[in-house]
């Protein structure tokens, strides 16, 4: 399905001996990962192993948790300059931007579905209103949501359904122009029609973007990684290629690994 | 055994709820019956015409409207000054604070709520005097001084129902904001606060309320009799509680007791429908948010 | 606004950025500053108000006057300014309205939570919830028309505005504080075991006494200390329907005055500086009991809260 292997792979994200704790409690050590640019990386792992956790270490929403401490280094390649974003840091507004991120559940916010395409470019893009409009069908045209809904921007966002409101959740991350993806178990509150579409969707983004997603079921995996890491205990235990992970002799290990 | 108890105790029940549900009843039932006839233009203007009275071109003698105006503005005053101190106290709390000055903050709050009423007003009473000692003698108990004192008294519920209605919304919301690189700001008053609207306003309702029925605090900080309607803010005013203070000590006539049940049942319409418009805000709230369905 | 399209080099552009977030983070400062700022003011009030009440009641002990006020005699003319009638008479107000008040919120809960038909919970919680917006002075009012001539009908030797009366009406008053509190209580602990023992069972009724109310001794016991603390705060029910006279009372017939209508007595009518320290003695004794129901309802809310366990993968 995807393309294969791309020349040079430009590398976008480099952790380097990453911890993260919560109240004293550590959730990563020690992890070192590497992603890039137009590559689909696909994290695994049992429930607590610290996928989540690793995620929001990307666009630093750990620090919505109480007591929550970070050490090592994570660099991210932002408009073409590397920056360690826990030090050389740019305000947490511009990084999350940039590193935008999809969550288990679709997260809407209140409002209308225009409103929830609208508000954040406003907002955090400060684009000019006459242009809204456009960016909004640009954002839903990307997120192959636009016809289904082109005819009820003004209706409530919860009156989508699952799969489309998580490609709402899409389209809003990148009418804000993000460099970086972060998808969080994104299809796992959909059914499998649905998921298939979210599916569908990054496969085509996935040439533009880094995404890192974090996945509970092998097969997805499979179907979409460029590459996948196995997490245990807070740290990457395991690299997979492409290949290995159509190996069957792979999939029996890797079974026993993640469930 | 067991059976004989359990009969016992529901018997008791029974006891308790008909004698409360009895006292409450012939409480308002009394009020109503010697309240209703009383409402009329006369309960209110005297024997002033009431046009003249209402653009306060002519005084009111034998009327509760300067008690009606005074209770208002003293409302209005409290309002302007406890809400928007309420509001950013309680987002602070909910929000920004953490650790140990979050938990002082909260203590501090806790105590402002459980200092009784005539405590404030006895703290309002002490500032005047030592106004007096220190930077200006003529100063003296006024409408200003009792606004201020029921801002103090009102704080804590503002507070209190800001921060409660804040952090009962969902973290998903504040994550979505945030993650989309809204400021912490923006996040507040383009997301959590609308959200969040009706069970902060049916607190600044219920607050509302309590300024209106207050009475011990404008008993010590400037309330009086027979003063018309309040020319300024550092006069002396009339406000309803206290008129139904003063007439069930001194009133010398059928005609005054009268009025003071018109004037008890006006203030219980009041205070009843603002108690009602809060539990209506309430319920839809907690409706909002209860079924994921943020639409505004 | 955010900065984009192209700058004449990637330096400037650079420069132009940083700029723009000094400016970002700056705003995010003053806004936060502005509201620590209210949070102060709010918070502060507590300390005026214990330093005002503290530096008028100072002279009480600079002049020596303790133990004037600290007896059992109020007679201002004769320099007589003791308050301790006033403390006893609070104290047995509170007391007895609580005696009157805390069984019946405990009926009407048990009531509420199994002990009656399940179709007039709604409308019974709706009424005490009304009540709470029934304004104090009202309360007193209908008293001293109703319950005032009632009792003095009852009682010939009495005035009617007795320690009787004011408990009556103050039982009415703090009713709504104690049933919602209870109530709420009751509300948790029903989540948690309504399905495991309606499993075993029990009748709603059983399940209240047996099962639930040892669970909510919590509840009962903030209930019983914040609806003492209502009862002592209460001035107006005091001021209008107990009588005033500054004395230990013998019978529930007889006149009392409490610590807050003292205050406002003594406000009322102009009088000498040490009836004044007599006042802010009052109020920081009432302050210091505010303090302490506080710290009570603290200590019993903190043993409720389970500890809290996040929850990160």
């Amino acid at each position: 399905m995807g393309p294969k292997k791309p020349v040079d792979l430009e590398p976008t994200v480099l952790v380097k001996s990453l911890h993260v704790g919560f109240a004293g409690r550590e959730v990563l050590h020690n992890l070192n990962a590497k992603f890039n640019r137009g590559w689909l990386a696909v994290v695994l792992g049992r429930s607590g192993s610290g996928k989540t956790t690793f995620l929001r270490a990307l666009n630093r929403l750990n620090e919505c948790f109480p007591r929550s401490a970070t050490r090592g280094s994570l660099k991210l390649k932002l408009q073409g300059e590397w920056r360690d974003i826990y030090r050389n840091a740019m305000p947490l507004p511009e990084l999350r931007r940039r590193v935008g991120m999809v969550f288990q559940t679709p997260h809407l916010l209140p409002g209308s579905i225009a409103d929830n395409l609208a508000l954040p470019v406003k907002l955090v893009l400060g684009v000019p209103r006459r242009n809204i409009a456009s960016r909004v069908e640009w954002a839903l045209e990307e997120a192959h949501l636009w016809d289904e809904v082109k005819d009820r921007l003004n209706a409530p966002a919860h009156t989508l359904s699952g799969g489309q409101q998580q490609r709402l959740c899409l389209a809003r991350l990148l009418a804000l122009e993000p460099e970086i993806l972060l998808l969080d178990e994104p299809t796992a509150s959909l059914d499998f029609r649905a998921a298939l579409k979210v599916e569908e969707l990054l496969l085509s983004l996935k040439e533009r973007y880094t995404i890192i997603a974090v996945s509970h079921s092998l097969s997805q995996a499979r179907r979409l990684a460029d590459e996948a890491l196995i997490f245990r205990d807070g740290s990457v235990v395991q690299r997979l290629s492409r290949e290995d992970l159509q190996a069957p002799d792979t999939l029996q290990a890797l079974l026993e690994e993640i469930f | 055994m067991i059976k004989k108890i359990t009969y016992l105790a529901q018997a008791c029940s029974w006891l308790a709820v008909l004698t409360t549900v009895g006292m409450i009843l012939l409480f308002l039932g009394f009020l109503g019956v010697r309240g209703f006839d009383t409402i009329n233009p006369t309960l209110f203007f005297g024997n002033t015409p009431p046009w003249g009275a209402i653009i306060g071109r002519l005084p009111v003698w034998h009327g509760i409207w300067p008690a009606c105006v005074g209770t208002v503005a003293l409302v209005l005053l409290s309002s302007l000054l406890a809400i928007p101190l309420g509001l950013a106290s309680g987002i602070y709390l909910a929000h920004y604070a953490s650790g140990a000055w979050k938990r002082w903050f909260s203590l501090a709050v806790e105590v402002l709520a459980g200092i009784p009423s005539i405590v404030m007003g006895l703290f309002g009473f002490a500032l005047i005097l030592s106004l007096r000692k220190t930077v200006a003698p003529q100063a003296n108990t006024c409408l200003l001084l009792s606004a201020g004192c029921l801002a103090l008294l009102v704080l804590p519920y503002l507070i209190l129902m800001t921060q409660t209605a804040l952090e009962a919304l969902p973290d998903e919301l504040r994550q979505a904001g945030l993650s989309l690189g809204f400021t912490p700001w923006q996040n507040m008053v383009h997301v959590l606060l609308p959200v969040a609207g009706r069970g902060i306003l049916s607190g600044v309702i219920l607050a509302v309320g309590r300024a209106a029925e207050d009475t011990a605090v404008i008993l010590l900080t400037g309330v009086v009799a027979n003063s018309g309607l309040p020319s300024g803010i550092l006069d002396k005013y009339e406000a309803l509680p206290f008129h139904i203070f003063f007439l069930a000590a001194e009133a010398r006539s059928d005609a005054e007791l009268a009025q003071g049940f018109g004037a008890a049942l006006i203030l219980l319409i009041l205070t009843a429908a603002l108690f009602l418009g809060a539990y209506y805000l309430k319920s839809t709230f907690t409706k909002t948010w209860d079924q994921k369905n943020l639409s505004i | 606004m955010l900065i984009q399209g192209q700058a004449s080099s990637p330096r400037t552009a650079e420069t132009v950025l940083q700029a723009h977030w000094r400016h970002l983070d700056r705003r995010q400062s003053g806004i936060k500053g502005l509201l620590l700022g209210a949070t102060i003011l709010s918070c502060g009030s507590v300390l005026a108000i214990l330093g005002f009440l503290s530096y008028f009641a100072l002279p009480i002990f600079s002049e020596g006057h303790l133990a004037e006020i600290l007896s059992w005699e109020w007679r201002p003319f004769q320099g007589k300014f003791g308050i301790l009638p006033m403390a006893v008479g609070s104290l047995s107000l509170a007391v007895t309205a609580m005696g009157v008040a805390y069984p019946l919120g405990l009926g009407i809960c048990g009531f509420a939570h199994g002990l009656g038909p399940r179709c007039l919970k709604g409308p019974l919680m709706g009424l005490i919830n009304f009540m709470t917006s029934i304004p104090t002075v009202i309360y007193g009012f209908v008293s001293v028309i109703f319950l005032v001539p009632l009792v003095r009908g009852a009682f010939p030797e009495s005035t009617g505005y007795s320690w009787l009366t004011a408990a009556l009406t103050l039982s009415l008053m703090i009713l709504p504080t104690i049933v919602l509190l209870v109530h709420a209580q009751l509300q948790q602990v029903d989540a948690r075991v309504r399905l495991a023992s309606a499993a075993l069972g029990f009748s709603p009724a059983q399940t209240l006494l047996w099962v639930m109310r040892p669970l909510a001794f919590r509840g009962l016991w903030a209930a019983a200390v914040l609806g003492f603390s209502r009862a002592l705060g209460d001035t107006i029910i005091a001021l209008m329907v107990a009588g005033n006279a500054p004395q230990v009372p013998n019978s529930l017939l007889d006149s009392i005055r409490t610590l807050t209508s003292h205050i406002a007595l003594v406000v009322a009518t102009d009088s000498t500086s040490q009836a004044y320290q007599s006042i802010f003695a009052s109020g920081l004794i009432l302050f210091g009991v505010s303090i302490a129901v506080n710290l009570t309802l603290r200590r019993l809310q903190s043993r409720a809260a389970l500890p809290a366990t996040g929850r990160h993968d």
